[in-house]
């Protein structure tokens, strides 16, 4: 009994501890568990922030979709300033929901109108980094042969041995839902899908649980980008991990940040997001983000050289969102029928 | 004179005003019963009845896959829960408190633990492939429904077993009915009512799981009810879907709570005791059985938590900040829960001994949050009180009061027992000396209610500590805590980290386990 009412009295004072309440100059930033951790995008930032004299507070939600909701949920009672890591579909969401800024990008990004993706800086929003979507194998436990397309590719597929990213959860994996759409069409979609579902082991629901998944050898192929085998080339000295490449092209995903409209710390946001798309931090995006840099012309590693080069799906980066919750209920009624 | 005592003891419990504190429990029992429990799930009905009326809900294949599906895994895993049991409790309780008794101890680690540190456990015990196939969809999910029900039948069995004596079953045997008949005619006719019980109540955990669904289904065909609603207001923002969704779960809910009432007006005590072997089977039989139950104990339960535990302390020295703060926020979390559950708990036992036009009522009012699922009322108050819940978004209210309403069964229990234990003629002897029912509440009942007080912080903040979907809906940037941040860990399958914040979340718990076993006062 002692210790049960020492327990209980430890727990009363901790109500009385201060709250964790957000700084007068200390920006919070929602962000993504992915961009997080040791070595990641945050940790530069907040490096860089630190030496400008600034506090930043980084706070992770499992996954970019997750992310944006809470914003969404929070409405004008958010204590995020700026949310870092939103996709192009996930934009469509974003402007729409009325809850974020439509900033003045020229201020902030002096070189738009040459930055890569142009269609991500129509939304209002700082695009920060890009990226191709990709089926990363290891090429000392799976040989596939050399697919010309993607149908070829999940046609040969015997087993059920890929790990791929719930589109509901996760915008990586909507994007690459919308990447099927735009190679099949209307009935063959539906078929396509169907047999997609009949090779997927897992449908995780971030990318950080599926990548980590496949590490552990839990599939032979997962949804992820072609620049992540230059992780391993560059961290691991390992070149197995490889891409599969497909002629009909790959789709783009382009991660942005954005300002939310109720912050009352924006000047100092706008600021985050210029250095966010400064030079030495996105000469360092492709060794701490795996992707590319929005800013052209900068250096990219060793390892990046050693990459497939793939050439961009024509197809429109983005759908409305009637169009997202059309695809998104034929997705989830297809992969529940072909349990 | 004892009589008359009885007389004036009952009018004068009928008359609340005269009495503060039975007036100042009435106003915290009204003051839950409707702005927390009646109007949110009222108000959520209400929301579906019209998005079904508007014909804006479509019955699509998902859902009635997910409906199907969560028939099917709560049948199977209330089934297989009941076989192994069943099996430990009539093991256990031929064979006294010898070999057996560990393994009923040990059962019951399970069971008092989270559901995500269960899950957590059996991931890294079993790994993704060492059961032979891989633990993502029914396999996983069964077995852990399994570990973490199981003892829910082993209990309630086993207790009922002990309660009824063996006389029959002797006279049965000496009769030359043979063991097997002896228990299919005379021991299991004497079980079915807390078979039938722990059924219920297994099954409703099952259909309402959250945990264990959303980390080892790994593919939207594997989808309980409680997902969707989760689904429906985390990702895609959706109350009328959640509200239509919880509806269904309340239809389908409601006749299993009416039927565990039902039961609740048989209540069985048992206490271990040695008792005559009545089926006594040969050492080598007794020995294979204790083997074969003992392996499935230890790598369903003992073993995956044990190894939670040891794993997290070799690697304990990385991460501490970061598990420092989710302990503080943890305790907070837990103070709020118990600063809210401990005054309605307390309401309701009080109300239930000592204003007897409502004590009928009462148990319903108190038990009927067994049946509500986490992630309903967390819709429910999303829907009834969307600006309120804006409000407290940054801080840990909204979801201590949801915790708040789910643990109170647990801590309305405790204190009722309480309550029970105390003799009516101290309380007619304290009244006829002239106190007044405060007097009687502050030198009387108070006193002797302490261990039971302390039991009930005890079981509120080992519920608080575990519970994480609210956390999930409700949580903000306020910062995450122990189950929340392993929730997190194990959302990127990074089980490593999950396992040292799991094994601190295993120790706090074990401390405070420990500490209810010391002061239960049964």
């Amino acid at each position: 009994m002692p210790t049960l009412k020492i327990l209980s009295l430890l727990l009363l004072s901790t109500l009385f501890i201060a709250p964790l309440a957000a700084k007068e100059n200390e920006l919070t930033v929602y962000t993504y568990s992915s961009l997080q951790g040791k070595g990641s995008l945050c940790e530069l930032l907040q490096k860089e922030w630190e030496l400008l004299g600034k506090k930043v507070k980084f706070v992770s939600f499992s996954t970019s979709q997750e992310t944006l909701n809470q914003v969404l949920l929070e409405k004008n009672k958010t204590k995020a300033d700026l949310i870092l890591g939103i996709d192009q579909q996930g934009l469509v969401k974003a402007k729409i929901s009325g809850h974020f800024l439509v900033n003045d990008l020229s201020k902030i990004l002096p070189l738009a109108d040459k930055a890569i993706p142009r269609e991500g800086l129509q939304s209002g929003f700082v695009p920060f980094d890009f990226g191709y979507l990709a089926f990363v194998y290891d090429k000392t436990k799976v040989k596939p042969t050399s697919p010309t397309s993607f149908l070829e590719f999940i046609t040969e597929q015997k087993a059920k041995r890929m790990i791929l990213i719930d589109p509901r959860t996760s915008q990586l994996g909507f994007s690459f839902l919308a990447w099927t759409e735009a190679l099949w069409k209307s009935s063959e979609w539906e078929k396509n899908l169907s047999k997609l579902a009949s090779i997927t082991k897992l449908w995780s629901p971030g990318w950080s649980a599926a990548y980590s998944l496949f590490l552990k050898g839990e599939g032979d192929y997962v949804l992820s980008y072609t620049t992540s085998p230059a992780y391993h080339i560059e961290k691991e000295k390992k070149t197995q991990y490889q891409t599969v490449t497909f002629n009909e092209g790959h789709f783009m995903q382009v991660e942005s940040a954005g300002i939310v409209r109720y912050s009352g710390r924006k000047e100092l946001a706008e600021e985050f997001l210029k250095l966010l798309v400064s030079k030495h931090v996105q000469e360092k995006i492709p060794q701490v983000q795996w992707m590319y840099p929005v800013l052209p012309g900068l250096k990219l590693p060793a390892s990046f050289e050693k990459l497939q080069v793939v050439k961009p799906i024509k197809a429109p980066l983005w759908v409305d969102e009637s169009t997202q919750n059309a695809w998104l209920a034929a997705w989830t009624n297809h992969i529940t029928a072909s349990r | 004179m004892a009589r008359s005592l009885d007389k004036s003891y009952h009018r004068f419990s009928l008359k609340p005003l005269a009495s503060v504190p039975l007036l100042f429990s009435l106003l915290i029992f009204v003051l839950f019963l409707f702005p927390i429990l009646v109007f949110p799930i009222v108000s959520l009905t209400g929301m579906a009845f019209g998005e079904l009326q508007h014909g804006n809900f479509i019955f699509s294949p998902y859902l009635l896959n997910t409906i199907e599906f969560s028939l099917i895994q709560s049948f199977l895993s209330t089934l297989l829960s009941a076989v192994l049991g069943v099996g430990v409790a009539l093991y256990v309780i031929e064979n006294g408190r010898g070999r057996g008794s560990w393994i009923w101890r040990l059962s019951l680690i399970s069971f008092s633990l989270p559901s995500l540190v269960v899950v957590l456990a059996l991931l890294s015990f079993w790994g993704r492939e060492g059961l032979g196939f891989s633990i993502f969809g029914y396999p996983g999910i069964l077995l852990c429904h399994v570990a973490m029900n199981y003892p829910v039948f082993m209990k309630l069995v086993g207790e009922s077993w002990l309660a009824s004596g063996v006389e029959e079953e002797c006279t049965a045997l000496s009769l030359g009915a043979g063991r097997f008949r002896t228990f299919v005619s005379v021991t299991f006719p004497k079980l079915k009512s807390s078979l039938f019980k722990a059924g219920l109540l297994c099954f409703t955990y099952c259909f309402c799981s959250f945990i264990p669904v959303a980390v080892l289904g790994g593919n939207p065909s594997f989808s309980t009810i409680e997902l969707g609603i989760y689904q429906a207001l985390k990702f895609e923002n959706n109350l009328s879907k959640a509200a239509v969704l919880s509806l269904l779960q309340l239809i389908l809910l409601f006749p299993l709570f009416l039927a565990f009432q039902r039961t609740q007006k048989n209540k069985i005590t048992a206490t271990f005791q040695k008792r005559i072997q009545i089926f006594q089977f040969s050492k080598t039989t007794s020995w294979i059985v204790w083997v074969i139950l003992g392996a499935i104990v230890i790598g369903i339960s003992f073993g995956p938590l044990v190894l939670v535990v040891a794993k997290s302390v070799f690697a304990f020295e990385s991460q501490l900040s970061e598990i420092w703060d989710a302990f503080l926020n943890s305790a907070k979390l837990a103070g709020l829960c118990v600063m809210l559950v401990l005054p309605v708990g307390f309401a309701g036992a009080y109300l239930e001994r000592h204003f007897k036009i409502l004590s009928p009522f009462i148990p319903y009012a108190m038990v009927v949050p067994l049946f509500i699922p986490v992630m309903f009322l967390t819709a429910a108050f999303s829907g009834a009180f969307p600006e309120l819940i804006e409000s407290f978004r940054d801080s840990f209210w909204a979801v201590a009061v949801i915790q708040m309403t789910i643990a109170l069964p647990l801590v309305y229990r405790s204190l009722l027992s309480g309550f029970e234990s105390i003799p009516r003629d101290v309380e007619w002897v304290a009244i006829s000396l002239g106190a007044s029912q405060t007097d009687l509440l502050r030198d009387v009942e108070i006193p002797l209610l302490r261990r039971f007080i302390f039991l009930a912080i005890g079981l509120a903040i080992c519920f608080s500590l575990g519970e994480v979907s609210s956390l999930l809906l409700f949580g903000s940037s306020q910062g995450a805590t122990l189950s929340l941040l392993v929730f997190q860990k194990l959302g990127k399958y990074a089980v490593q980290d999950a396992n040292l914040v799991a094994g601190v979340l295993i120790c706090l718990m074990a401390l405070i386990l420990w500490s209810i076993e010391k002061c239960n006062p049964s």
